[in-house]
């Protein structure tokens, strides 16, 4: 059984009145790349900073390699942080920078040196050691933080959000650098984030996160084609969530009627009838369909909308019954793009829908 | 633009005003004659080496930097760690706190002095150095406060966070981050308190008894008694004095960009 | 297995909590405790001593222990005082006034115009600032006398035949008090007329406001702020003067802390300068509150 790393056991995190985390409990095995993925005011944050110990839990313990960190601060902790926004030492060269945690622990200056150089090797920036901080660039400047932080060789290395100051080209190429230098070192990685493509990019395990509770953990594949709730489904990606009413049920499939439309589902335990559901179905996963059989829901539906985006043309299409969805289908050759207001038929095989029982909170 | 000329002319004539005392008094220091008559004639150091001959004005002198480096010392350190509280913690009566330590700029300085000659008197001294090194650094702590704020706000708390989390305890962190990152911060403080203690007349006036002259309170009694260009010369080292206190205070607190700065041009 | 662990963290949680919160309490209190000490002891302790002397008498020029609002009755009736509170208030007006209309085009040429010379101009500013205010006080009284410069000046143009006696009268302490903080007025307005988005002017323009009008309706509202703190800091301050108007000023223009100042050193009547201190405070600290309240002013952080 491989380690486990980081491991929050019922953390609760209360401010007066306000819960930020609710009961919390997960793992991170080590050596995975781990992201916990929320809107705004989640709770993912705090999550990390009691990681971290620059926050104490209300309830329940933080233990890191096993070793329970109730009462340890930051400087107590094998963990290191990369702050959104670097918190690189101004009144500090680059090299004193990353030197800075080596000089605490009193490390032979020798010792110092040579790690310092070998981070600077890792991160491709060897030559800037002696420069001032202002004389960085910003991109660069994420590095050193990250490097910073590496440099002394932390169980956990954890990631604030430290990518969401840079623009879009920067960023997209510093997520392959930081799985590359995932992968080189093998340290784990627990990186916040609420950006879910980026989540999606780099991690084996994502925990998505919402009013302070999990509501899914799983490797990206799972999160992205197998969501447990609506929250899931709807924040990751694009989907469409269509509710209904369940009227047929048993053998390991369901159907329920959405706006008078019957939906085909398949489903891993059999639910009450009559009860509400939704089936949650991607966009990409839709398609110009020619017969129906029961491991195909199709319909019949008119082109209401449609938005040529270059490689993929988004329509909006509504069922004779008036059941609307969206449809993103590959601008590749031989398919035609349909006009507003042809009568199409479209429709997805079963098994690509996802019926959603839970509700989110 | 017609505009512009006005409001350049306007501007001149403003600053022609706020200079000319100043400027009357170096220039008439330098005046030969015995008499502050225009127009100045003949030119000479003369008054000056009567100032430095005078054991009264450099007594002065002296007595009013003891105070000053004394009483600033005091309102820098007792500042310096209200800045901190009040800029890096959050807590309930922060803001109440806040407007209490900015007080004295609010108190006229009268009441002051009566209330430190009220403690004076209580505690059976007759004015004297204490009382008065006391009163300086309560008129310099607020300015102190507002300086050393304004220098903390200009860099936040995740550098420190940041220390901690590589292994630096409180202790460390303090000296080996906020410190050199305040220091402008607290240099230029101590430099306001110095001039605010340094020019201070009322407090000074009211509690000094009999043995301690400032170099303003000389002056004072200069006016009245002995009024002479002995007096220019003497009032031109004084504003040397300050005026060199406060070009150490600007370049403390221009200089090179805030450390936040840095942080706020990377997303550019 | 995990609820008994949760249970035994919970306690251990609380207590580390409790132990962190209990910490930086405490070290709150060190940081604020120095400060807070030495306020308590060279104003707030004293001013209890000052609160109890003011109810003290003074007979036949000694100071009598005893409990009596006499003090306070004489401020209170005698019209001599209520006089000297008119005029000071008076001067701090218009003071104030004039302040505000020499200055306000200056702070605005400094902040919008001057894009090369600012950082002079500012240091221009600053400079006459802090200069000791004895040395600008009794310079006024050099340039202002009978044979000062302004005199020779006026007489050498040929503007008057003699001398005019604009010392040791109310226009001298006036224009000294003007001279004085006039910075105190321009750098709040400089501060608050820098921060103004040039884009809301720009956009009045755009709908077709002249220059007077983009001033009225965009400029002076948005720097209320700024012309509320200038105000407000040079009315007080003018109004706590002292060595102005003792040095500047005739037998009539004595202003609150000159009496108060007199009633120590002059008549000695510790208790009525007392009962004054006592009165001034409470006056001084009402009209900051309700001058806040009223422009709604906050208190900046720094400068």
């Amino acid at each position: 059984m491989s380690e486990i790393d980081v491991e929050l056991i019922s953390v609760t995190k209360r401010w007066g009145n306000v819960t930020a985390v609710k009961d919390m409990s997960f793992q991170v095995k080590k050596g995975e790349f781990c992201s916990l993925l929320g809107p705004s005011g989640c709770g993912k944050t705090t999550v990390m900073r009691m990681i971290s110990g620059f926050e104490q839990p209300t309830e329940g313990a933080v233990r890191i390699a096993g070793e329970d960190m109730t009462g340890k601060k930051p400087f107590q902790r094998p963990t290191n942080l990369v702050f959104q926004h670097h918190a690189l030492f101004p009144h500090l060269t680059v090299a004193e920078n990353i030197a800075f945690g080596l000089k605490i622990k009193k490390l032979p200056r020798e010792d110092i040196r040579r790690r310092v150089a070998d981070m600077l090797e890792l991160i491709h920036l060897p030559d800037v050691g002696d420069r001032k901080i202002s004389q960085i660039s910003g991109g660069q400047r994420q590095r050193i933080a990250l490097a910073r932080a590496l440099v002394n060789e932390p169980t956990v290395l954890l990631l604030d959000e430290p990518l969401s100051a840079l623009d879009l080209k920067l960023r997209e190429q510093m997520q392959l650098e930081l799985k590359r230098i995932q992968n080189e070192i093998g340290t784990t990685f627990v990186f916040v984030t609420h950006d879910q493509k980026e989540a999606l990019t780099m991690s084996d395990v994502i925990a998505v996160i919402n009013g302070g509770v999990i509501e899914q953990m799983a490797s990206s594949s799972d999160i992205y084609e197998r969501p447990k709730t609506e929250f899931v489904a709807g924040f990751i990606g694009e989907t469409n969530l269509l509710k209904g009413r369940i009227v047929k049920a048993g053998g390991g499939a369901m159907t329920l009627v959405c706006e008078g439309e019957e939906i085909h589902v398949q489903v891993d335990r059999t639910p009450e009838i009559g009860a509400h559901c939704s089936v949650s179905i991607r966009p990409e996963m839709i398609a110009w369909g020619s017969g129906a059989s029961d491991r195909t829901n199709l319909f019949t539906a008119t082109v209401r909308e449609m938005i040529y985006q270059g490689n993929v043309v988004h329509y909006r299409v509504v069922t004779d019954k008036g059941l609307e969805f969206g449809v993103d289908i590959t601008n590749s050759s031989g398919h035609r793009i349909a006009a507003e207001g042809e009568r199409v038929k479209i429709g997805w095989p079963v098994e690509r829908g996802v019926a959603l029982m839970e509700v989110s909170a | 633009m017609p505009r512009d000329v006005v409001q350049k002319v306007w501007t001149t004539l403003v600053y022609i005003f706020l200079f000319a005392p100043i400027a009357m008094v170096v220039v008439m220091s330098l005046n030969q004659s015995r008499f502050s008559t225009y127009p100045v004639t003949s030119w000479s150091l003369k008054w000056y080496a009567e100032a430095f001959d005078d054991p009264e004005i450099m007594q002065a002198i002296g007595t009013s930097t003891l105070i000053a480096i004394q009483s600033s010392l005091i309102a820098t350190v007792l500042g310096t760690l209200a800045a901190i509280a009040l800029v890096r913690y959050s807590f309930r009566f922060r803001k109440i706190l806040r407007a209490l330590f900015m007080s004295p700029l609010i108190i006229p300085e009268v009441v002051i002095s009566v209330a430190l000659l009220a403690l004076s008197t209580t505690l059976t001294l007759k004015g004297g150095l204490l009382v008065i090194i006391g009163g300086h650094a309560l008129l310099g702590f607020p300015f102190v406060v507002t300086v050393v704020s304004a220098r903390l706000h200009g860099f936040d708390a995740t550098l420190e966070e940041a220390a901690q989390d590589l292994g630096a305890n409180e202790p460390m962190t303090f000296f080996k981050v906020t410190l050199p990152l305040a220091l402008p911060g607290i240099v230029a403080g101590m430099v306001l308190a110095f001039t605010v203690s340094f020019d201070n007349f009322l407090v000074t006036y009211m509690n000094a008894g009999s043995g301690v002259v400032t170099i303003p309170l000389k002056i004072y009694s200069m006016i009245r008694f002995e009024f002479s260009p002995k007096l220019h010369a003497a009032s031109t080292l004084i504003i040397a004095i300050t005026v060199g206190m406060l070009l150490i205070y600007h370049l403390m607190t221009r200089g090179k960009k805030s450390p936040q700065a840095t942080q706020v041009s990377d997303a550019k | 297995m995990m609820r008994s662990a949760a249970g035994d963290t919970a306690t251990l949680a609380a207590d580390g909590a409790r132990l962190f919160e209990r910490r930086r309490r405490n070290r709150i209190f060190g940081l604020i405790a120095p400060g807070t000490f030495w306020l308590f002891v060279f104003f707030a302790v004293p001013m209890v001593i000052v609160l109890r002397a003011s109810f003290n008498s003074f007979v036949d020029a000694q100071v009598v222990q005893n409990f009596t609002f006499a003090n306070y009755e004489r401020i209170f009736t005698e019209s001599l005082y209520a006089k000297i509170l008119f005029k000071s208030l008076l001067t701090g007006l218009a003071v104030t006034l004039l302040c505000l209309l020499l200055g306000y085009p200056v702070a605005h040429f400094i902040a919008r115009k001057a894009k090369r010379n600012k950082e002079i101009l500012f240091l221009g500013l600053i400079i006459p600032f802090w200069t000791s205010l004895v040395v600008r006080t009794y310079a006024w009284k050099i340039l202002l006398g009978s044979s000062g410069v302004l005199n020779y000046y006026l007489m050498d143009i040929g503007l008057i035949d003699s001398p005019l006696k604009i010392l040791y009268s109310t226009t001298a302490v006036v224009i000294g008090l003007v001279h004085v903080f006039l910075p105190f007025m321009i750098l709040p307005l400089y501060a608050s007329i820098e921060n103004l988005d040039d884009s809301l002017q720009e956009a009045a323009q755009d709908m077709g406001a002249n220059r007077v009008q983009t001033f009225l309706k965009v400029v002076l509202p948005l720097t209320m702020p700024g012309v509320a703190t200038g105000c407000m800091l040079t009315f007080l301050m003018t109004v706590n003067s002292f060595l102005t108007p003792d040095i500047l000023g005739g037998a009539g223009d004595a202003m609150i802390s000159n009496v108060i100042q007199s009633e120590f050193f002059g008549t000695f009547n510790w208790p009525f300068g007392s009962a004054l201190a006592i009165v001034f405070l409470v006056f001084a600290l009402s009209f900051v509150v309700i001058y806040n309240r009223m422009f709604n002013l906050e208190q900046d952080e720094g400068k």
